[in-house]
């Protein structure tokens, strides 16, 4: 659970953004976790190539809109319909890899936690030291999460014939829930895909789906 | 080597069973039935009461009650075929911690002044009380805790959760349904829906951290005067708004998510609905809300 926590907060770390107290916290976190040290080093590689990358210009700037918006006095901003503007491309490129290897780190971490399957069975595997490129960190998260979810399935699938069958339909239907905000956020990030909030909670929902097969497949396997 | 000591294995045939016995302080209680409900409340004695009605007038029904290594197991067992069906009624020591589980049915506890973990899989979860680690769950009924303290974990996956009048580490979460944390008091919250709404209302702490997230609803916060906050914002396709005056000192802007600064912004407050709407208010107002 420590490690979820501190995973969510590398990307702020390596960018100087954690306050000082948060800094010994981590840092004295990193000393005992391999897998979060790892993560922080490949951010730090991405994160010294968007550096050098040259920076673009947004078109406009959309806070004077939105300091109007929140200025006291209830008001409303419908993002999506003030959100046509370009920010700093290359770097929201970077950030969108960040997360990709977050991802990748946080599922593979969140199936070393908590997996129900033997080790052996999983595809999953940690971030490698240096990512070669911005495609494969991606890649192996969407690899990983793919795998995840089969594994999960199968279990599931096995131990459906323990379950009731209204339990049954239940997880069937909230898994279709979260795979329809899985499918959201994939097409949001298809249509925006430098855009880090979006990269960050595709990744938090694909989680999520995670989280409720592995509680499936826990059942499916617990009920008598 | 601890040997268990039985207490009670006597037949639940016709009016059941309903057996008083000394508890020790330090002792917890174990509870697991596969169908029927469970109802725990508290007294002052140290002692446990334990009322247990099948179902049906079944023969082969048989309480089992045992004391071993601190933990006294309540369950109810067939002689042949499947664990029947029963309804417990419990009256425990206050100081008791508590282990319930259920597959299908209700749990209600009452009282309580310690650790709590309940589970069951269809039917709802209702606890007033608890301190230390309180663990409550279900996957398709609702999960609602009252006045407890300490380390809280809540969830469920097809209802609605809620937390009131608690403090301390609150992790909620549901699938499909609504969050609701009202007047709680904590430096760590961590809330998420998937379709459904998301609401906290409690004292917004110096240093505390605090992560409200949905997909397909709305997150409504309740921020008291004079907070020190930095609040972050994060929408796809929603919107934002704020009843409260908000005093800006930096900023950070990202595509699609923005922050702000209330106070001198040592809590973090990160909010996010992917297509709903994001609303800060005053607590009281928060309290009118439906």
């Amino acid at each position: 659970m420590a490690a979820d926590i501190w995973t969510d907060r590398l990307s702020e770390y390596v960018d100087g953004e954690l306050t000082a107290g948060e800094t010994t916290a981590l840092e004295a976190h990193l000393t005992g976790c391999a897998e979060c040290r790892q993560i922080a080093d490949d951010l730090r590689v991405v994160a010294r190539t968007a550096a050098a990358l040259p920076a673009d210009t947004p078109g406009r700037d959309l806070w004077p809109g939105i300091f109007d918006a929140i200025a006291p006095g209830k008001s409303a901003i419908p993002f999506r319909q003030r959100r046509p503007w370009h920010a700093n491309v290359p770097r929201l490129a970077a950030a969108a890899v960040l997360i990709a290897t977050l991802s990748g780190g946080s599922v593979w971490l969140a199936m070393r936690q908590r997996a129900v399957v033997p080790p052996a069975t999983l595809s999953a595997r940690p971030p490698s030291a240096t990512p070669a490129t911005v495609i494969p960190a991606s890649a192996r998260a969407e690899r990983t999460y793919d795998a995840a979810v089969a594994d999960l399935r199968a279990v599931l699938d096995s131990g459906r014939g323990r379950l009731d069958s209204t339990t049954v339909a239940v997880l069937e239907r909230n898994l279709a829930i979260v795979d329809s905000a899985v499918a959201d956020a994939q097409r949001a990030v298809r249509s925006d895909p430098n855009n880090v909030y979006l990269n960050t909670y595709l990744a938090r929902t694909m989680r999520r789906k995670i989280d409720l097969l592995r509680q499936a497949a826990t059942l499916a396997r617990a009920e008598t | 080597m601890l040997l268990a000591s039985l207490l009670l294995l006597s037949s639940l045939a016709a009016q059941g069973q309903d057996t008083t016995f000394a508890a020790t302080r330090g002792e917890r209680l174990r509870l697991g039935v596969h169908e029927g409900s469970i109802t725990v409340s508290t007294w002052d004695r140290n002692a446990v009461r334990v009322q247990a009605e099948p179902e049906d007038d079944d023969d082969d029904a048989r309480l089992d009650i045992s004391r071993s290594a601190g933990v006294i197991s309540v369950s109810v067992r067939g002689r042949n075929g499947p664990p029947p069906e029963a309804t417990f009624t419990l009256t425990v020591p206050a100081w008791m911690p508590l282990s319930l589980n259920s597959v299908e049915g209700d749990i209600t506890v009452r009282g309580s002044a310690a650790a709590i973990t309940a589970e069951t899989v269809n039917g709802s979860v209702s606890v007033t009380g608890g301190v230390g680690n309180v663990s409550l769950s279900s996957v398709d009924g609702s999960v609602e805790l009252s006045r407890a303290s300490g380390n809280i974990s809540v969830s469920t996956v097809n209802d609605d959760v809620t937390v009131r009048n608690s403090t301390g580490t609150v992790a909620a979460s549901t699938v499909n349904g609504e969050v609701t944390l009202d007047a709680v008091t904590s430096s760590a919250v961590s809330v998420e829906s998937v379709n459904g709404d998301v609401r906290f209302s409690g004292p917004i702490r110096n240093g505390g951290r605090y992560q409200l997230n949905t997909h397909n609803g709305d997150v409504t916060v309740g921020v008291q005067s004079g907070a020190n906050v930095t609040v972050l914002v994060n929408t796809f396709s929603g919107d934002f708004s704020t009843d409260i005056p908000v005093e800006i000192r930096t900023r950070k802007r990202q595509d699609g998510s923005f922050s702000f600064v209330l106070g001198d912004g040592s809590a973090r407050l990160e909010l996010g609905s992917f297509q709903g709407s994001i609303q800060l208010m005053r607590p009281g107002q928060f309290r009118d809300q439906p």
